[in-house]
């Protein structure tokens, strides 16, 4: 697989870092990353954001991802907005990344075999928590899947 | 870091009325846009760019359907749309320097660097010494990020440390030296916990650089500390 030009023009500020490159951006597009909502949640749906926009291709949703979006969702964390209320965590996210990114695949498939988990425990009660929190996983994980040594 | 406090009745009410300028409507503007419009900040939000393709992989506030629309639009329709009253928020399609303070600088009580370059960050904390308004300059490049809150009169500036911007070669930025867009949210992240504490008079963090250059580093960023200089061109005695 090679990138398109719309996914060079995407990812162009990716592409240039040194530790990524095409090959790096390649491992990030077909990397399968499980994401576990069940503790965390608003720093785990700010991870979630960051490694879609990222281009990570695929993100397996588990734990509460039927749970409706609530008004303190979306005051303690990044990906929602009023009109998803009451619709579920991960309709609301495929929504969002639909629109910004169709690159990404956001599925419950748990069958699939995920390179790379998120876990975080750490519970965060803010937006500026939140992003730190999921920063620092989101940032962890992108790091190991473009550092890994095999092919993509 | 990470603060398990509920954000209490009483810092809401004593941010409500505080006006935050940001000065960026992109990577590190939009995270700082949402956490402090959740604080119930006033906002003046300045940009004078519009969304593209390449934005989209960092900037997190904006979609596919944004691309050519100015940033500052964009941005206000989504925090709308996350339920911010559209009384609380002012948008400016301009580049801010100081010949235009006019038009973005009026009632604030803090002013943001969420800029992509040095001639910017310099201009804001110039205004902001000269106002004696306190100002929190970030930034972030490839794994990198920086966070300084200014104290006007109580604590160095960003011209203490860096003196001037670097020459135009050894200049890079998103658009060349690349970016990871997690580095944002964290460099947001901060930025916003010292935001809440400048507009509450806890100066705490104000004066000492937070930089991080790698993973580990986030966790625990470097905190470099340094003294007001007597020679600075923008808050020395000669000044
Ligand atoms: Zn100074």
């Amino acid at each position: 697989m090679t990138l398109s030009p719309t996914q060079i023009e995407r990812y162009s500020r990716h592409i240039i870092l040194p530790n990524v490159g095409g090959v790096g951006q390649q491992r990030l597009l077909n990397a399968i990353v499980h994401c576990d909502l069940s503790t965390s949640k608003s720093a785990t749906l700010v991870a979630i954001v960051y490694l879609a926009s990222a281009g990570v291709g695929t993100l397996i949703l588990s734990g509460d991802v039927h749970h409706p979006v609530t008004h303190h969702d979306i005051e303690t964390s990044i990906c929602f907005e009023l009109n998803d209320i009451g619709t579920s965590y991960i309709t609301a996210l495929t929504t969002k990344m639909t629109a910004s990114n169709p690159d990404v695949t956001i599925t419950s498939n748990e069958s699939l075999h995920p390179h790379h988990r998120l876990i975080i425990t750490d519970e965060t009660h803010t937006i500026q928590d939140a992003l730190i929190l999921g920063g620092q996983h989101a940032l962890s994980v992108i790091t190991s899947i473009v550092t890994v040594t095999q092919q993509p | 870091m990470v603060n398990n406090l509920i954000p209490s009745i009483a810092i809401v009410l004593s941010l409500t009325n505080k006006r935050v300028v940001i000065v960026g409507a992109g990577g590190l503007g939009g995270p700082i846009s949402y956490g402090l419009a959740a604080c119930a900040c006033h906002l003046t939000l300045c940009d004078n760019d519009t969304v593209a393709l390449s934005n989209l992989h960092r900037q997190i506030q904006f979609q596919l359907s944004d691309i050519g629309t100015l940033k500052t639009t964009a941005l206000c329709n989504t925090l709308i749309q996350r339920g911010i009253n559209a009384d609380k928020l002012i948008h400016h399609a301009i580049r801010c320097t100081a010949d235009n303070t006019d038009l973005w600088l009026d009632g604030a009580d803090l002013i943001i660097d969420a800029s992509d370059n040095f001639e910017t960050k310099f201009m804001v904390n110039d205004l902001s010494v000269a106002a004696q308004i306190p100002c929190l300059i970030t930034s972030s490049l490839r794994y990198c990020g920086q966070i300084l809150a200014v104290i006007p009169g109580k604590t160095g500036c960003y011209r203490c440390l860096f003196e001037a911007p670097p020459h135009n070669e050894f200049i890079d930025n998103c658009n060349t030296g690349g970016i990871v867009g997690a580095v944002l949210a964290i460099v947001a992240g901060i930025a916003v916990q010292q935001a809440q504490q400048l507009l509450t008079n806890d100066y705490t963090d104000a004066g000492t650089l937070f930089h991080f250059d790698n993973l580990e580093e986030t966790i625990t960023p470097r905190k470099i500390q340094f003294e007001q200089r007597h020679d600075c061109l923008a808050c020395g005695d000669r000044s």
